[in-house]
């Protein structure tokens, strides 16, 4: 027995070594092969399903449209889109496009997808709901909508509404991942290789419509804790990891073998709404007061070091509507709180008839740098007086939909995927709408949304936008916008260049790797 | 075969009524943790049809949307039905669709068995020698340096966070040195260092167990004879002592391995293994409650099974174990 144990031991600490001592994949990887990892996965490659975007993201799918990262609707698929009335859209489809099985994608075929996803996908349902699209030309199709819908340019842009593909591919392959693979149903730049829940592998399209892309693979890894990630960046086993926390930017200022670099502009931010069916932000006085105490250039740049943007106003300022009129005032937010009649005691928090000034936030665990913004938060408003209390919650939504809390931090955009504002604006701030958790009501901002949602002349639309932001943020202060969001990537040193979509478009024509 | 293995017709009964009543006992805590697993569907705060859009990454589900989930998973039904039609799919095996994948649970976890087989069966070898070779020294140099530094070491390991010795060995191994991946192949070569990294945070427990019992045989009367015989210190330990010692120690080893058939959750999170341990956390993190779900009922059944597994080899290595149960049987 003595020898043999220690034969095993012997054995067991030979085999430790020698197979830890695995080399390093090399940092100088093949030039063509790019190796991403990801926190999500890619659950679905059947197009009417909830999270196609993904495939959208990865250069897989693509739209007829398409937002750039300056929030420039552009064609894609599409050679152009003309408004024939108010119900009929024109649109041209672009010469010479090709799904990945090498089959034309004319433009019968490009309807059939359109009416696919009309009939079954929920999500462009609920975007254009009983729309149908009929080819009228070689290259034209006629897209109808039940109702007036200046929205249509934005809803052929987006990730979850549009992708175009093979309907006969789609339905060959009854929604079985392996058969759409080899089927090729999609048209990006990249073509499915293979899927599993550990790894996606796309390979170059070599029929693809804008050319041949610059990468002949590429690997992206699921991998779910954040560190890891930005170690496998380190080690030179990826070039890029998606979703860093943000205070990975610290963690990295000094290295040489990762970088963390966030994408120029914001598509948006979390949103900080208030309850105004109770005190104390029934009084607008005092949701106007919160709007000036916040410091938002120190929430962006110091207690986010940076990695997101000063939020001055409701939209981010890419879009041409934006309106920049939200602004740290903290001598405004004292006088609006004295003149509410609040005083300060000697603890240094406002009280008014014996009742002190504070107020419940909401956030939640899963969107980590809420919790961070949240305390933040806490401390600006303290020094103009407030007692703040921070209740974290496992679901965001359902707590909302409770009468207990004052404002509350939620994710949710104030803008389409494809750019468009109305559709929560109505949900979420118009008197009846569905969202509308905080109670907020104005008869104004409930006409202008309406008359929003039927008015197709861009200039028009931007006034009448401009006005409803004066009227949420500066008039009635229903939300704050407390930091605009960046997107953010570690890379390591041959994607050194790489800067991340804020639409999350990973992959796109032109991804390819540093000079 | 040695005598004291044999079974008499009176032990294999003892056996008998031990397998059945922990086969029993089994069924009622399957029943019990059913019952308390299938709660956190309906118990979950917030609605269940707006979860799974969220961990299908729809943040903003439309009402379309939300119903065609509630039909999908029968959620207007009463609650009651709703617990006995899960319990009937889930006696079967079937413990519904995740939420994230659309794909089988028990399909998901199947699949990622085999990973989590080999982590825990190159941690437990590791575990099991570095215990040996531990307790052995300390025992042999007890109240030496050799048994102060393993004591050290024990006490460090047991102190140490899974995760942090994880994101440690990554740091300076992988990336520092370059040995080894920071994502996982499931490989042999792969589960080395996730593997060592669980076998450091057992190590401690199963050492100071492991010591305490060789100290205690060594102290014994039959260690005394054997050395008033002539024995030598080595000939004690390796002959007497270790072979009693390993008896307590078995029931410690066979939680262990419960444990790490269960999923070493962390580990395999931070060393990316594709077990079922890192799929349990991604799915408490997506909020995929049917894999959560089924990982519970799954991981409840290893270590009953585990933990009944070392009753029964217990009982057939010790006769004075069925000597109690006798004993017991008429108290």
């Amino acid at each position: 027995m003595k020898t043999s144990l220690k034969f095993l031991i012997f054995a067991t600490l030979s085999f430790s070594l020698f197979s830890s001592c695995n080399p390093a994949p090399e940092n100088n990887a093949n030039d063509k092969l790019l190796r991403i990892v990801t926190s999500f996965k890619v659950p679905t490659l059947v197009p009417n399903e909830s999270a196609t975007y993904f495939l959208i993201e990865y250069g897989v799918a693509e739209t007829p449209l398409f937002l750039d990262d300056a929030a420039n609707l552009k064609p894609f698929l599409l050679e152009s889109y003309t408004l024939i009335d108010e119900k009929n859209w024109k649109l041209v489809v672009r010469e010479n496009l090709f799904f990945h099985n090498g089959k034309p994608l004319t433009a019968e075929k490009f309807a059939a997808a359109m009416n696919f996803q009309l009939q079954k996908s929920p999500a462009t349902k609920s975007i254009l709901p009983n729309a149908s699209v009929k080819k009228t030309g070689e290259r034209e199709l006629v897209l109808t909508t039940e109702n007036p819908n200046p929205n249509v340019p934005a809803a052929l842009s987006d990730e979850s509404g549009f992708p175009i593909f093979d309907v006969e591919c789609i339905e060959s392959t009854n929604g079985d991942a392996d058969n759409i693979i080899q089927n090729g149903c999609y048209t990006g730049a990249y073509k499915l290789k293979s899927l599993d829940d550990r790894e996606m592998i796309l390979e170059k399209s070599l029929n693809y419509w804008q050319g041949s892309p610059p990468l002949d693979e590429i690997v992206v890894k699921f991998v779910p804790d954040a560190q890891t990630r930005i170690l496998a960046v380190q080690s030179g086993e990826a070039d890029i990891a998606l979703y860093p926390p943000s205070e990975a930017k610290r963690i990295l200022a000094n290295q040489t073998n990762a970088f963390f670099n966030t994408s120029e502009n914001s598509g948006g931010g979390p949103r900080l709404f208030f309850n105004t069916k109770r005190a104390p932000f029934n009084d607008v006085s005092l949701r106007r007061a919160v709007g000036f105490g916040i410091n938002y250039q120190s929430l962006a740049t110091e207690v986010f070091d940076g990695v997101f943007q000063t939020a001055d106003g409701f939209y981010p300022p890419i879009f041409k509507f934006a309106v920049q009129n939200q602004k740290t005032d903290i001598a405004e937010a004292k006088r609006l709180l004295a003149e509410a009649g609040w005083t300060i005691n000697q603890n240094g928090i406002r009280t008014k008839n014996g009742a002190t000034l504070s107020a419940v936030l909401l956030t939640y665990p899963q969107q980590p740098d809420w919790v961070t913004l949240a305390t933040a938060i806490q401390a600006n408003l303290q020094t103009i007086g407030f007692d703040i209390k921070i209740r974290q919650v496992e679901d965001i939504n359902a707590a909302l939909k409770m009468d207990d809390w004052d404002f509350g931090i939620i994710s949710p955009g104030i803008l389409t995927s494809g750019g468009a504002p109305d559709s929560a604006l109505q949900e979420y701030l118009t008197t009846n709408g569905e969202k509308n958790y905080g109670g907020a009501t104005d008869s104004e901002l409930d006409n202008l949304v309406e008359t929003l949602s039927r008015t197709f002349d861009a200039e028009k639309r931007n006034a009448q936008l401009q006005r409803i932001q004066q009227i949420v943020i500066a008039e009635k202060a229903f939300e704050v916008r407390p930091v605009f969001t960046r997107s953010r990537v570690v890379v390591g040193k041959r994607f050194q260049n790489y800067k991340p979509s804020p639409r999350l478009h990973h992959i796109t024509f032109d991804t390819k790797p540093s000079e | 075969m040695n005598n004291r293995f044999r079974l008499t017709k009176s032990d294999s009964k003892i056996f008998l009524r031990l397998i059945l009543t922990r086969i029993g006992q089994a069924f009622l805590s399957v029943f019990g943790v059913s019952i308390l697993v299938w709660a956190l569907l309906p118990l979950a705060e917030g609605d269940t049809a707006e979860r799974v859009l969220k961990a299908r990454g729809v943040e903003n589900p439309t009402t379309l949307e939300i119903q065609t989930v509630r039909d999908e998973f029968g959620l207007e039904k009463p609650l009651v039905v709703q617990y006995f039609n899960w319990l009937k799919r889930a006696a079967h095996g079937d413990f519904s669709v995740s939420y994230q994948s659309k794909r089988q649970v028990l399909t998901e976890i199947s699949e990622r068995l085999p990973a989590t087989i080999l982590l825990a069966f190159a941690a437990f070898l590791l575990s099991l020698v570095f215990s040996i070779l531990g307790a052995m020294v300390s025992a042999t140099f007890y109240g030496k340096f050799p048994d102060r530094v393993i004591q050290f070491l024990t006490q460090a390991s047991s102190a140490v966070p899974s995760f942090l010795l994880g994101l440690l060995i990554l740091q300076f191994v992988v990336v520092g040195y370059g040995f080894g991946n920071v994502v996982s192949d499931v490989s042999f070569s792969d589960a080395v260092l996730p593997a060592f990294c669980l076998a450091i945070l057992i190590f401690g427990s199963w050492t100071q167990i492991l010591r305490a019992n060789l100290l205690e045989a060594l102290n014994s009367r039959y260690a005394l004879v054997a050395k008033a015989r002539g024995a030598s210190n080595q000939r004690i330990l390796w002959r007497y002592a270790l072979p009693n010692a390993l008896l307590p120690f078995l029931t410690v080893v066979g939680i262990g391995i419960g444990s790490l058939l269960g999923g070493a959750a962390i580990i395999e999170t931070v060393f990316s293994w594709n077990g079922i341990g890192s799929y349990a956390v991604q799915a408490v993190a997506a909020r995929d409650l049917p894999v959560v779900q089924g990982f519970v009922i799954f991981a409840t059944l290893i270590y009953i099974l585990s933990n009944l597994t070392v009753d029964i080899i217990a009982l057939w290595l010790d006769p004075r174990l069925r000597i109690v149960t006798k004993l017991e049987k008429f108290i």
